[in-house]
């Protein structure tokens, strides 16, 4: 069978999705957007316009949870690419929003440029296990403009073709965003089909969902963009200290975004993305090589399925600022478990620093323990093929089996994980090879896919369309 | 009863018996300042060093603070009578744009535990706002929180505000992205990575008596 991991039992899920009930019908929401409020209000919550504060009975979670579509694709723009939730898939995304880089070619710790957004963009679509993209880092050295914004959804269609999450703060850029869009994937209905793009939403912890983002994304309503619900509560500094009542806090801010967003669009797709980490008691810091991070991530993947949602899932941080033995573990460790927990899509590979510090070696590093984990959970395969008592009796005591055919038959069918990372050779043959870092591998991997992978070009007439957007854009900036 | 019983009480993060204790003190006719300084800001003081060795977690020390806080209530009244004057007066913020508000309630909460006079303007301030604030309350520090770098210039735009107008009020800044370098570059008074750094840096840029 898989290997099978599992950190709450039914009846667990049970009381925490009662405990959430609870919550959300006696402590309530502070609602800062107007819109937000207004739908919620239409929808039949209490809302008080006063304090913000918006309670919402069982019944309207309930109802909303059963408008929530559990049949999803996130589409894309190559084929074959698409996404299709609650299929027994998990793919990667990169992780989101470094603000600064280890360089790859100096080793020098910088700001984050557009240049090197656009490198880790490239390198996510040349890696088969990215399904979906998340902006590495941010371009420290473009300004926040329209004109910089429409340059920037190009290239990201233009190097990533598969699909896209790709959250922004103010809502002018929607419009913008729409235009885009519908030069490369095709008209409004086209998009509402295939949802090529979704979107990210964080409410506040404890219990707060803000205005300028979700109005932003607000102003997206009627394209059926599908979003990404991801608070990020630090247990014990934004959510209570225990694992159980982050879970139930968490699942509380999901629950109550769920809510605002059926009440304004039904059926909207939506995926369950909370991040439930812990603080380091020490500093009040996010604890971001904490092993409880990735016990509640399973707990939230888990949590997740219990309602049938397509799942987003956390993985991968360390607490170190630099590829590292440190960093290795943790991630290792951070990797493992929530991987075993299967969400539909996993971030996120190549930050480190608490997702601070981008760094492509390290996102080599991560794919590596992203593959042995789906390996791990492999588990012992039992199919017929699989049972060789005949081999053992032809063998018989005191033989091998190297030159059996079923042994060369296993390799090849993924019985073994033959890895082309890292150290696997005798130590002559290491000196020999000249002892090469795995840090120098892993560079030298990035360097390859950067140097030979082409990306999916857009058609002449969608340059040109594209052009002309940008053109108008600028001179709106 | 004694001085040392709410030093005590602070230090055990006894936050109900505080009151009792610092009233019976000031029945007793014990000098205020001595409360304060060997009571509740000398337990504050323990209690840092106590966190600064890793002996205390952060949850632990802002229950010290909170009791410390529930004490000073009491004298509050009686210290414009008093010689004692409290640390100094700091406008706390997350700057415009930014909504994280986890460290800056941090550096607040410390620095309130340390005997300084918090104003706190919240999160997504105006550099207009911490100015006017600065300048209402002639505070002697500013800190600001950012953990944007697209948030971060709002920093420098506040800084700007308040030295082009002469204000002698320090700037201090912090949070993740934020480096010494930056606070360099955009001219602040200081840079502290952490809670008990922000500490140390409003300490010395606001000289006891
Ligand atoms: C003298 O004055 C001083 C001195 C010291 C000072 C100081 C002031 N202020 C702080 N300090 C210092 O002392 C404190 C204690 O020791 C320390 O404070 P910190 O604030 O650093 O530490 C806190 C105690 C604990 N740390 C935190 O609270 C931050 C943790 C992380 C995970 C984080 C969280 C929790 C959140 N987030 Co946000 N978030 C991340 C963070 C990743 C990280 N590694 O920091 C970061 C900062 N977020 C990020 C992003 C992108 C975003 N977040 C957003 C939202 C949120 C939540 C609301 C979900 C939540 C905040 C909840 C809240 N109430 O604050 C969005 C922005 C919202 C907005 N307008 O502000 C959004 C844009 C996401 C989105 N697309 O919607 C990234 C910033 C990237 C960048 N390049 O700027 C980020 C690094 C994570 C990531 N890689 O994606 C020191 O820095």
């Amino acid at each position: 069978m898989k290997t099978h991991l599992q950190v709450l039992s039914k009846e667990e899920c049970d009381k925490i999705h009662e405990r959430t009930l609870y919550v959300l019908s006696h402590v309530g929401v502070k609602v800062d957007t107007a819109k937000g409020r207004a739908f919620l209000k239409k929808a039949g919550a209490d809302v008080d316009e006063n304090t913000h504060i918006v309670k919402i009975s069982p019944d309207l979670v309930e109802s909303s949870l059963k408008q929530v579509p559990r049949d999803l694709t996130l589409g894309a723009r190559r084929s074959g690419a698409d996404l299709k939730m609650n299929n027994g898939n998990c793919v990667l995304c990169m992780d989101g929003e470094a603000s600064v880089i280890i360089d790859r070619k100096t080793g020098e710790r910088r700001p984050s440029t557009f240049n090197d957004w656009l490198e880790g963009t490239r390198i996510g679509d040349a890696i088969d296990d990215f399904g979906m993209y998340w902006g590495l880092c941010e371009a420290t050295d473009k300004e926040d403009t329209v004109g910089n914004y429409v340059n920037h959804l190009r290239y990201l269609f233009g190097n990533f073709s598969k699909h896209v999450q790709d959250p922004f703060d103010t809502a002018d850029k929607a419009l913008w965003l729409l235009e885009v869009l519908q030069v490369i994937f095709g008209d409004k209905e086209a998009i509402k089909k295939h949802h090529p793009f979704s979107f990210l939403l964080c409410p506040q912890s404890p219990l707060m969902i803000d205005e300028q983002y979700t109005d932003a994304y607000l102003e997206l309503l009627g394209w059926d963009i599908p979003v990404a619900i991801m608070p990020m509560m630090l247990m014990g500094a934004t959510s209570p200290g225990s694992m159980v009542s982050t879970i139930v806090q968490g699942n509380s801010e999901v629950m109550a975004m769920i809510c605002l967003l059926q009440a304004a669009s039904p059926g909207l797709p939506v995926l369950y993305a909370p991040i439930l980490s812990i603080m380091d008691p020490r500093t009040g810091r996010l604890y971001a090589g904490a092993i409880e991070n990735s016990i509640m991530s399973s707990a939230q993947v888990e949590m997740g399925r219990y309602y049938g949602l397509p799942v987003e899932g956390t993985a991968y941080n360390t607490d170190q600022y630099e590829p590292s033995i440190q960093a290795g573990y943790e991630r290792a460790l951070n990797g493992i478990l929530p991987t075993l927990s299967w969400p539909d899509i996993m971030i996120a590979p190549g930050l480190l620093g608490g997702s601070m510090v981008m760094s492509l070696e390290q996102m080599i590093i991560d794919i590596e323990i992203f593959r042995l984990s789906k390996h791990a959970r492999r588990g012992v395969v039992t199919d017929d093929d699989n049972w060789l008592e005949d081999v053992i009796a032809k063998t018989g005591p005191g033989g091998n089996y190297l030159m059996e055919m079923s042994t060369a038959k296993a390799i090849r069918s993924g019985e073994w994980y033959v890895s082309d990372f890292g150290m696997h050779d005798s130590y002559e043959n290491w000196i020999a090879a000249g002892k090469k870092p795995l840090m120098e591998e892993a560079a030298e991997k990035v360097a390859d896919l950067l140097n030979n992978y082409e990306p999916m070009p857009f058609t002449d007439d969608q340059n040109g369309e594209l052009d002309k957007i940008q053109k108008r854009a600028e001179q709106n900036s | 009863m004694s001085v040392q019983d709410i030093f005590n009480a602070i230090n055990e993060f006894r936050d109900t018996e505080i009151v009792n204790l610092v009233q019976a003190e000031v029945d007793a006719g014990t000098d205020i300042s001595e409360i304060l300084d060997n009571g509740l800001i000398g337990a504050m003081d323990e209690v840092g060093k106590k966190f600064g060795e890793g002996l205390l977690f952060v949850p632990e020390m802002l229950m010290a603070a909170q009791t410390m806080k529930a004490g000073l209530e009491v004298i509050r009244p009686l210290l414009a009578d008093s010689d004692t004057k409290p640390r100094g007066t700091v406008i706390i913020g997350t700057v415009k744009g930014d909504l994280h508000d986890i460290g800056k309630n941090l550096v607040a909460m410390m620095l309130e535990g340390a005997g300084f006079t918090i104003i706190d303007l919240g999160v997504d301030v105006e550099p207009q706002a911490f100015f006017d604030a600065a300048k209402e309350n002639s505070a002697e520090l500013v800190a600001m929180s950012a953990l944007l770098t697209t948030t971060m210039p709002a920093m420098e735009e506040a800084v700007k505000l308040i030295k082009d107008a002469g204000l002698p009020t320090k700037m201090v800044i912090g949070g993740a992205p934020v480096t010494q370098a930056y606070a360099d570059k955009i001219s602040a008074d200081g840079y502290s990575a952490d809670a008990p750094g922000a500490v140390e840096l409003a300490r010395s840029l606001i000289p006891g008596d």
